[in-house]
């Protein structure tokens, strides 16, 4: 799955946001067959989703399904696999929501199943789901991303959520955590004040420095400062380029720790700009050279 | 297959539709009525893609009545699936 910053959800019951969601300026979608969806239009939502994607083709599309627990996700899994979106957004995911999901799918699909699964992106959004982050990290070789979901988990633990966000700092500094150690994207829970535009660069700067590479939209208005929180700076990129090429000097003279603008430099450094570069290169901030 | 009670699906918000359906007026007959700002344009294309549906779900007899508000062919079908579904 490509690097995304921004995934925006859309309420899947409405047809003039799912046809105009592309030009929004999200890096991917997220059709929402859950929260967005009261019960009573669950079936309108799924058949509206599955024909819009069988219609339009967008950059990239997950559609979130309804949780395990309820009477509902198993017709949203045949629906969607009539036009499989890039990747499915398990709710409340746990070890056994997404074993269970791979395996309707993978009986859905049949023989293509390996070749057509679209990517999991694991909504964690209780205390269990915090905890146990590591095992669901691991549990599917389709997940691609670990997504915060800090309203049900507040709700969960019986918090209060508040602008400054503290009482999520455990469950995030963990969630970016584990999503590194095993190769996922993280994305932070939406900032919920569409109003606040200063609140969301701050919260989404912050996400960025404790590990997340992207984070949660629920408005579109959200999305340009999203985007710039995730993105390098210009400034960034060519300190990390200068700081490359420095690095490929000192490496041909056979020097392991170099001194680069007045400081050492090793390895993990290096690597850091490298990685730099490569995200710059992926959101097309730089060329490939 | 025959529609034998009322059902609908679908909105009056922009770029979406409201499907009614009812039972035939007379038994195997289909009728659809239409309602769109963009009937003279576009009434033939929402009516054949409301019958499409219907025919792809074999129903036979049924009234259809579309308040359609600038809704496109998917969004067309979808409701209209919808609105079988709930029939049936």
């Amino acid at each position: 799955m490509r690097k995304l910053r921004s995934l925006l959800f859309m309420p899947g019951n409405n047809p003039a946001m799912l046809v105009g969601a592309d030009n929004l300026g999200a890096d991917g979608l997220i059709f929402d067959l859950e929260d967005a969806v009261s019960i009573n239009e669950k079936d309108a939502a799924r058949d509206l989703v599955c024909n819009t994607l069988s219609t339009f083709s967008y950059k990239f599309v997950a559609v979130r399904i309804n949780p395990v627990d309820s009477p509902y996700w198993q017709n949203d899994l045949t629906a969607i696999c009539q036009k499989l979106p890039d990747a499915i957004v398990i709710p409340k995911a746990s070890v056994r929501s997404i074993q269970i999901v791979e395996k309707t799918l993978s009986e859905l699909l049949g023989d293509t199943a390996k070749q057509q699964m679209p990517a999991f992106l694991l909504l964690l959004e209780n205390a269990v789901g915090i905890i146990e982050a590591a095992q669901i990290a691991q549990s599917s070789p389709y997940n691609q991303a670990l997504l915060l979901g800090g309203e049900d988990y507040s709700t969960d633990m019986s918090i209060v959520r508040t602008k400054t966000a503290k009482e999520l700092e455990f469950a995030r500094f963990q969630l970016a955590n584990v999503a590194r150690a095993y190769n996922l994207q993280a994305f932070d829970t939406p900032f919920t004040d569409v109003e606040d535009s200063e609140g969301l660069a701050h919260d989404a700067r912050f996400a960025r420095s404790i590990g997340f590479t992207g984070k949660l939209a629920i408005n579109p208005r959200q999305l340009q400062i999203i985007s710039d929180a995730f993105s390098p700076s210009l400034n960034e990129l060519q300190q990390a380029r200068a700081l490359v090429a420095a690095a490929e000097e000192a490496s041909e003279k056979g020097l392991g720790v170099f001194s680069f603008q007045g400081k050492m430099v090793d390895l993990p450094v290096v690597r850091r700009a490298q990685q730099l570069l490569e995200v710059g290169y992926e959101y097309g901030l730089i060329d490939g050279d | 297959m025959e529609i034998n009670k009322y059902t609908r699906a679908g909105t009056l918000q922009s770029n979406d539709c409201l499907i009614h359906l009812y039972p035939p007026d007379q038994p195997g007959k289909i009728t659809v009525e239409i309602d769109s700002p963009v009937l003279y344009e576009f009434g033939e294309q929402i009516k054949k893609c409301v019958l499409q549906v219907l025919a792809d779900k074999s129903i036979e007899g049924c009234r259809v009545k579309v308040e359609d508000r600038g809704a496109l062919d998917c969004t067309l079908a979808a409701r209209t699936k919808t609105a079988v579904e709930r029939a049936l």
